[in-house]
């Protein structure tokens, strides 16, 4: 009978399998992608480490120090025995190796083994060498330059010699090397090297018995592990990362002078962070999606029940009861659901694998399948539970009423139970999300919450004013619209269509919302921290002299016009709570960045830094005149007169109040600190102030200024030989520094009063320095305690003005260092400065999150030198093909600036768009695509289940005389109005609930460094959702429409079966 | 004759019912004695509550006063469930219209074959599916297709699914209504046979004279009481229990609604006498 049963109801049995197929693949797939999903994070994390640090790497050593303890470094065989099965199984057949750095012939060279080191250089002349100990392979290079040829013997070691039994060139880019180059002596330009530093020899390669019999004092044996990215798993991860941690303690008495790294304990911590995140948005979208298809399951069924009504009654009259009656639908609809069951289980391993294939990573082991099983189960359970719900039996129907041929329908608004508590617990979810009363996981049902209680609210709605509007229509003549409106006010599925599209409609239009806020939020983050589509990190610790300037020259020869690379210098301060300084070419910078949405505007940064004093020559000269240098303390409490003769009181006698008399000690010096042409510091002595009353003097001092300097500071202080008693006496004095000269060429001033800015030390409340324009000089007029003025010329200050990221300004401020815009940010000399703070901003592109945008210009002003300074230089550029990174890094190297790193926008993308988050929101692209497919059923579902009555309705009326014509119009009127509407309401509550709930998904797995997370609504991708999906809803509800009234045959209002 | 039929009594029977609010009794009192193995039709306006009392004896409705009993079954005071084995094993309902008493995806046999689950199960013998449709003359149409079925045919199977079980007792709602002259004679003819062969006590509502006239009794419902019976082509005024006698519907044209009546014992028998303002004087 219940085969019978579906071939007579064939549609709506397709619908009821797909839907349990539907169901199925949604429960089962949760986990399933779940623990893909995790899988795919682990290997992403291991696919984000460098190369370097990918391999478990077991390293002994001996040094001078450690010898007499340890002999020599520990042997292969012990260092792997000390490593646990767990750990060694998750990882490759070990590289061996060993490497000793030696001095031959005053030259720096290493000799090293390598288990199969010969497969990996071409051997030019001879043989590679044999395991006999004393035999090696050199660069050819370096044995042409040496003149070494086969049989040279080499003393590299007193106690070893070795005999040369051929050459090598180290085959380029083989990855065996891991980028270590052999020839690091002979190489094209090598690493720059300082004045002093010994020359290097290329590395000699030797068999592993030399080591043994050379009694070295320092050398090293290696093991390198590969990791085996496969054998690394959720299910392995945490134990094989604790074996490592172990290993890393060294908490083995074998491996104790082992060193170990691996990066197994940073790959669990990563994951980690990304695993919870996993679950919770999974979990979340496929919850609601399950929600989802429950309730169309349970409507769709409720209508097959409400649909079998005759059956159950004739079941009920025949004495089957209503538990009979039960069974016999139960029986009818199970079926289909069975059949789906499996479908359901098949459906979802597909989607895995697609998702696998699409954006997952491959190579994942396969899906646990007793989680599967488990799945399947619970799939089945809720099916089974949905089922039994639909079909129990309602106590309050007599067999009468189930045998009356058209059920009673309530007229007018009635809410039932089940629908008021729905409507209720949504509408009480929502406003506790609202209110931020729920947090966490619940929170983000709040789209689902949201479009079920507008759903039932607008299909509860629907029915009465349709009504209502239909009654009206009618008695105003508008037959066509009066018609739709009625129809809509008696179909039964219209409740349960308004309320699975609107429903559907929120989903989808959420999903899609947040999957377009995160992707944005993912670029938005990589550009704001990588700065440009492409960075090279510059490594120029062991580059000694002007970087800065190299870089530039290094632009210059790939980008003349500076249209796309600019450098980028960041200052890092002492503290870590300070803000950094980043340094920039503000018009190339502004055309460069990437300002991830963010209105960046460089016109208030700007250099204000005053002319430079220059001078040029090897003789600095000026006047110095004093007219009053006086003293006061030890026991003179009034001011003194300096003399040329120091009278020290009698420090037992009564304190004498009398003008007294100093020594010439007393006269401080006069200094010009100033910088030269190569960023070097030098500092001229011009010799003591004359005394009082004394003339004028001229003064001159050699200074290294031939290819000029800039005058960086003026100085007043006692000399190197002043006593104790001299620098801690209160001393005023006036002096006047003019006619300032080099080789007797005078110099174009000093500059403006203006220009100079007082630097001393001011330690007590009478301290104070005046400064005062004299013609052709400056005036300094002081009162210190330690004798001491301090000046400082703008254009060495460099005060610029930028602009400070948000959390600039907070460390600053905390730190002290911030105050009504003006802010100490570290500087090329080491020594903090002010810069002027013009606007605030969110972040600075491509910089850290706490720093200060200045311009280069400014920066650079005092010196271009990096030797003193904590800082990285970097290239931003707009063009991140790999050509150009290539002609960057062949730039950079051409003038000895190796480039340590490479970043692109669109990588560090790659790297946010493989996270959980991210992995976890893709899922919304299949719930919104499932509820639009749940939309799409359940208008199939209304017609399937009700065209019979719907199209005998339509031929009735035909026979009363209405037109094929109008019934059509009606009738499509009546579904497009339906659809429309809920389509419109269902993406209002999306975008609502996008907007309480979206900042409680996270988008990524640690939160940004800077503020450039932004969750406003994606507006066009509402648009075009809500649109599309109104259109396919709309299309499949018109063709509906047409088809029931295709159908409606004349011969179908006296149908009897 | 088989002595297959059940007795169907009513005492004071009455059924209320609401509508728009209102109570409205379908039935006041209804006193009704069926024989086993008679044939009765009940007649009636529409609305006169015959349809109710038949739901009533088919235990479809429960009575709202009075007492009703279908052969050894008191009807007021049965369970649900008994009830229901009481309609699986001793009554069988024909429904007003073919289509609401089939399955529309069975054939005929199968409808009758579902027809007996229940019975088969409370552990009456029932005759297999084949013999009960050929009992009705469908035998030949037992695995057609009820779309490809006739009207008269469809009603046959309606008929055979009704006596699927050998029921004590058959209810049957307008069992000709739609039909054309000769399907209605073999539909009243398969009912006779299914009287005379099983011996099944047949109660049926119908507006057809003729149908009712092919049954031993009819019984004329006239708002919610029996208004008259018909025996032998003779019909009867019947008195209820509290005494009233409902007129037939022709003598209330001179005896209108109001009119005040003398009861007269004559010789015959008893007269009425309406009332006349000459009399008086």
């Amino acid at each position: 009978m219940s085969l019978a049963a579906l071939r007579f109801r064939r549609g709506q049995a397709l619908v009821l399998m797909i839907l349990s197929t539907v169901v199925t693949a949604c429960v089962v797939f949760a986990p399933v992608y779940e623990q893909t999903l995790r899988d795919s994070l682990v290997k992403a994390r291991l696919a984000e480490l460098a190369p370097v640090n990918r391999d478990l790497v077991l390293r002994s050593s001996v040094s001078e120090s450690t010898l007499s303890a340890r002999g020599e470094p520990q042997n292969f065989d012990t260092m792997e025995a000390t490593l646990p099965d767990a750990l060694r199984a998750v990882h490759g057949s070990p590289k061996l190796e060993a490497r000793a750095p030696l001095m031959f012939d005053g030259a720096e060279v290493t000799m090293l083994a390598v288990q199969g080191m010969c497969e990996h250089v071409r051997v030019v002349t001879g043989r590679c060498p044999s395991s006999d100990k004393g035999e090696a392979l050199v660069s050819a290079r370096q044995a042409q330059l040496a003149g070494w040829k086969v049989g040279s013997r080499l003393q590299l070691t007193p106690a070893q010699p070795v005999t040369v039994v051929g050459t090598y060139v180290q085959r380029t880019n083989d990855p065996f090397w891991g980028n270590e180059p052999l020839n690091v002596g002979t190489g094209t330009r090598g690493i720059p090297r300082g004045p002093k530093a010994p020359p290097v020899l290329d590395t000699v390669l030797v068999s592993f018995g030399t080591f043994d019999s050379a009694r070295l004092t320092e050398w090293s044996r290696t093991m390198t592990l590969p990791i085996r990215d496969s054998a690394v798993t959720t299910r392995n991860l945490a134990s094989v990362a604790a074996e490592a941690e172990a290993v890393v303690a060294g908490g083995e008495g074998e491996i104790s002078y082992v060193d170990v790294r691996t990066s197994l304990p940073d790959v669990l911590l990563g994951y980690r962070a990304d695993e919870d995140q996993a679950g919770v948005i999974v979990r979340v979208a496929v919850v609601q999606l399950v929600l989802l298809l429950v309730v169309v399951l349970q409507l769709v069924l409720g209508a097959a029940v409400e649909q079998r009504g005759r059956e159950i009654a004739l079941a009920r009259l025949r004495g089957l009861g209503r538990a009979g009656a039960r069974r016999l639908v139960t029986r009818e609809l199970g079926l289909p659901l069975l059949l789906g069951l499996p479908l359901g289980v098949l459906l979802a391993l597909a989607t895995d694998r697609l998702a696998r294939s699409w954006w997952l990573l491959g190579g994942l082991p396969p899906p646990p399948y007793v989680q599967v099983a488990w799945a399947a189960l619970a799939a089945a359970v809720v099916l089974g539970f949905t089922l039994l719900l639909s079909v129990r039996p309602d106590r309050s129907q007599t067999v009468a009423d189930q045998l009356r041929g058209v059920p009673e329908r309530s007229r007018g608004w009635r809410l039932r139970v089940l629908d008021a508590v729905v409507i209720s617990a949504a509408v009480v979810g929502v406003a506790a999300a609202a209110t931020g009363n729920v947090d966490g996981p619940v929170a983000l049902l709040t789209p689902g919450l949201l479009a079920l209680a507008v759903g039932l609210g607008l299909a509860h709605l629907v029915v009465p004013v349709a009504a209502v509007l239909g009654r009206r229509m009618r008695r105003r003549g508008a037959a066509q619209r009066a018609l739709a409106a009625l129809q809509i006010a008696r179909r039964p599925a219209v409740r349960r269509l308004v309320t699975v599209v609107t429903v559907a409609a929120a989903l989808t239009v959420f999903s899609a919302n947040a999957i377009g806020v995160a992707d944005q939020n993912r670029a938005d983050r990589a550009a704001a921290e990588i700065g440009a589509p492409l960075v090279l990190t510059i490594d120029h610790s062991l580059r000694i002299g002007t970087a800065m300037k190299d870089v530039q020259h290094a632009l210059r020869t790939v980008d003349p016009a500076g249209r796309t690379s600019t450098p980028m210098l960041t200052l890092y301060p002492a503290s870590d709570a300070a803000p950094s300084l980043t340094a920039v070419d503000p018009v190339a910078y502004q055309r460069i960045a990437l300002t991830a949405g963010m209105d960046l505007d460089l016109s208030a940064i700007q250099s204000v830094a005053a002319q430079p004093v220059r001078l040029t020559g090897f003789r600095l000269s000026a006047t110095l005149s004093t007219d009053m240098l006086q003293a006061r303390g030890f026991g003179y409490q009034e001011w003194a007169r300096s003399t040329h003769r120091f009278d020290a009181p009698d420090p037992d006698a009564e304190p004498v109040n009398r003008p007294g008399t100093f020594g010439k000690i007393l006269q401080p010096n006069v200094y010009v600190d100033m910088t030269n042409a190569q960023g070097s510091r030098t500092t001229a002595n011009l010799g003591p102030v004359p005394d009082q009353g004394e003339h004028a003097v001229t003064r001159t001092a050699n200074v290294a200024c031939s290819n000029g300097c800039r005058v960086d500071g003026l100085r007043v202080a006692p000399s190197r030989d002043a006593d104790r008693k001299s620098r801690e006496m209160m001393v005023r004095g006036r002096v006047r520094v003019t006619g300032l000269a080099t080789n007797a060429a005078p110099v174009a001033g000093v500059g403006t009063v203006s220009q100079w800015v007082d630097r001393s030390d001011k330690s007590s409340a009478e301290d104070r320095v005046v400064l005062h324009a004299v013609p052709g000089g400056l005036g300094i007029d002081w009162t210190m305690q330690d004798n001491t003025v301090a000046l400082v010329h703008r254009s060495a200050l460099v005060r610029g003005a930028g602009i400070m990221s948000q959390r600039a300004r907070d460390t600053a401020a905390a730190a002290g260092a911030y105050s009504a815009g003006r802010v100490q940010l570290p500087s090329l000399s080491g020594a903090d400065q002010q810069y002027v703070a013009q606007r605030v901003v969110p972040f600075i592109p491509g910089a850290d999150g706490s720093t200060v945008l200045l311009p280069l210009s400014a920066v650079t002003s005092t010196t271009d030198r990096l030797d003193d300074a904590k800082a990285t230089l970097r290239v931003l550029s707009s063009d991140a093909s790999v050509a150009n990174e290539k002609r960057l890094t062949s730039a950079l190297a051409a003038v000895g600036l190796p480039v340590l790193e490479v970043d692109r926008t669109s990588t560090r993308k790659e790297t946010y768009d493989r996270s959980a988050s991210a992995w976890g929101l893709q899922l919304g692209m299949a719930v919104a695509v499932a509820a639009v497919l749940v939309a799409l059923l359940v208008i199939l579902v209304a017609a399937v289940t009700s065209w019979r009555e719907r199209s005998r309705d339509f031929a009735s009326l035909r026979l009363a005389g209405v037109p094929v014509r109008e019934l059509r119009r009606a009738a499509v009127l009546d579904q497009a109005v339906i659809v429309v509407l809920a389509v419109v309401l269902g993406a209002v509550a999306g975008v609502v609930g996008s907007a309480l709930s979206l900042e409680r998904i996270p988008l990524f797995a640690v939160a940004p460094d800077i503020p450039v997370i932004h969750l406003d609504t994606r507006w066009w991708v509402v648009l075009a959702v809500t649109l599309a999906l109104g259109a396919a809803l709309l299309v499949a509800a018109i063709a509906v429409a047409r088809a029931v009234v295709g159908k409606a045959h004349l011969v179908r209002a006296k149908e009897l079966v | 004759m088989s002595s297959n039929g059940v007795a169907v009594e009513t005492r004071g029977l009455v059924h209320i019912y609401r509508a728009d609010g209102h109570d409205v009794a379908a039935l006041a009192g209804v006193d009704l004695a069926v024989a086993p193995g008679d044939t009765l039709a009940l007649l009636g306006p529409s609305g006169s509550g015959k349809s109710t009392l038949l739901t009533l004896c088919g235990g479809l409705l429960r009575p709202s006063a009075g007492r009703l009993s279908v052969g050894e079954h008191e009807l007021t005071t049965m369970t649900e469930r008994e009830l229901d084995v009481m309609r699986a094993r001793d009554v069988g309902m024909m429904l007003q219209g073919a289509s609401r008493n089939l399955i529309p995806y069975l054939t005929p046999r199968e409808n009758v074959a579902f027809a007996q689950g229940a019975a088969r199960k409370a552990g009456k013998e029932v005759p297999v599916p084949g013999e009960v449709l050929e009992q009705v003359g469908m035998d030949e149409h037992a695995d057609a297709a009820l779309k490809d079925l006739t009207p008269g045919h469809l009603q046959l199977t309606a008929l055979a699914v009704g006596v699927a079980a050998r029921p004590g007792l058959l209810l049957a709602d307008e069992p000709t209504s739609q039909l054309h002259h000769d399907a209605k004679a073999t539909v009243l003819q398969a009912i006779s046979d299914i009287n005379a062969t099983n011996g099944t006590t047949v109660v049926l509502v119908t507006h057809d004279p003729d149908v009712a006239a092919a049954m031993g009794r009819t019984i004329t419902i006239r708002d919610g009481r029996i208004g008259a019976e018909g025996r032998d082509g003779e019909e009867y005024a019947v008195v209820t229990a509290d005494g009233s006698l409902p007129l037939p519907p022709h003598v209330l044209d001179d005896l209108p609604p109001g009119t005040l009546v003398r009861v007269h014992h004559t010789e015959s028998g008893w007269q009425l006498h309406p009332f006349d303002e000459g009399d008086e004087r």
